[in-house]
């Protein structure tokens, strides 16, 4: 994955993706920098909007399955 | 047995030029503003990754995405992510890089107006599609310019092109064709208020006024110096790898500092003994 900046275009490469209720997190490294991408439910509604349903259904499917099954405490994916 | 360590300002090609070099002779640690290495290069650049490679497999530290503040002759200050950290050196290789002349040092008078833009912060603006203005101004024609002009080639906008009273290059005018180019004028004022307006020039006496609302500075390279205690030469225990020029490329940059640097770190063993 890569990010672009206002000081240039840097690799982002993630570490460990958590699932949270609602949210996915994405956490990793931008370099020498700790990052960290965090994805809420609004958010899938709005890449919804912008790349078309179709694209973004199976990751709705996705966080309906795990928020429904979870336990208590985060889960790590 | 322990060896000294050297700390090396910049991760760019003359900085990882630098570190390769000094690898086999000094425990060595990188800095740099940026959290990956390469400088105006991009990360992914085959120069970069290849010095990378090197200097990682020869034991090379590094402190990116930490800015490098102040060296009091045996200590560097980093400012990054985990906080303030210093490191013991018996030598800083700066490697800082370039930036072009400001107004002042091109010896421009005025108000400090908006709209007047360093290259660097230009392209990086311009490619964040930030219009930077409707009439352009560049003054230069060299790699800065060229980079300039094609970073708002896609804004709705007319540029002017001042070159040097010697053209870096030759020949600039065709090397921007569709623009004004004005060969040979000086920049003597920026007029404005609030926001630059116009530009004034000079040649062999003769004065031209130019209206435009953004400025860019791309011309006359000057090293970049941001570190207290290693801004002036010489300083203690600094060697400086800043190759300037119109012409160089990456891997003359390196060869530069390889070959460089063997009497510049000597030329400061020598200060610090005398």
């Amino acid at each position: 994955m890569r990010v672009s900046s206002p000081v240039g275009e840097f690799p982002f490469e993630p570490v460990t993706v958590l699932i949270r209720g609602d949210r996915v997190r994405i956490e990793g490294r931008v370099g020498g920098w700790p990052a960290h991408v965090e994805i809420e439910a609004d958010d899938i509604a709005r890449l919804a909007r912008l790349a078309g349903l179709r694209a973004a259904l199976p990751v709705a499917g996705m966080l309906a399955r795990r928020s429904k099954g979870r336990q208590p405490g985060n889960s790590h994916a | 047995m322990s060896r000294d360590r050297a700390a090396i300002v910049g991760a760019g090609i003359a900085g990882l030029a630098a570190a390769e070099a000094l690898s086999g002779t000094y425990d060595v640690v990188v800095y740099d503003r940026l959290p990956v290495p390469g400088g105006v290069l991009r990360f992914d650049h085959p120069a970069v990754t290849g010095l990378e490679r090197r200097c990682r497999a020869a034991g090379v530290s590094w402190k990116l995405g930490t800015t490098a503040v102040r060296w009091d002759g045996s200590r560097l200050m980093g400012v990054g992510p985990g906080g303030i950290c210093w490191d013991d050196a018996a030598l800083l290789v700066y490697a800082g890089g370039c930036r072009p002349a400001t107004l002042a040092e091109l010896g421009v008078t005025g108000p400090r107006l908006a709209g007047v833009y360093p290259a660097p912060v230009a392209i990086h603006l311009a490619e964040a599609k930030v219009i930077l203005g409707r009439r352009v101004a560049i003054i230069g024609s060299g790699h800065w310019a060229r980079a300039s002009r094609e970073a708002i080639s896609g804004h709705d906008c007319s540029v002017t092109v001042v070159t040097e009273p010697e053209p870096a290059c030759g020949a600039s005018a065709a090397r921007f064709s569709g623009d004004r180019v004005l060969d040979g004028w000086r920049p003597v004022a920026v007029q404005g208020v609030g926001r630059v307006d116009a530009l004034t020039l000079d040649r062999a006496g003769q004065r031209y006024r130019i209206s435009c609302d953004a400025v860019i500075l791309a011309g006359s390279q000057r090293p970049l110096r941001n570190v207290d205690g290693a801004v002036t030469e010489p300083a203690p225990m600094v060697a400086f790898v800043q190759p300037l020029g119109e012409h160089t490329t990456h891997a003359d940059v390196a060869q530069q500092v390889r070959e460089a640097l063997p009497e510049l770190i000597r030329q400061t063993s020598g200060r610090s003994e005398a």
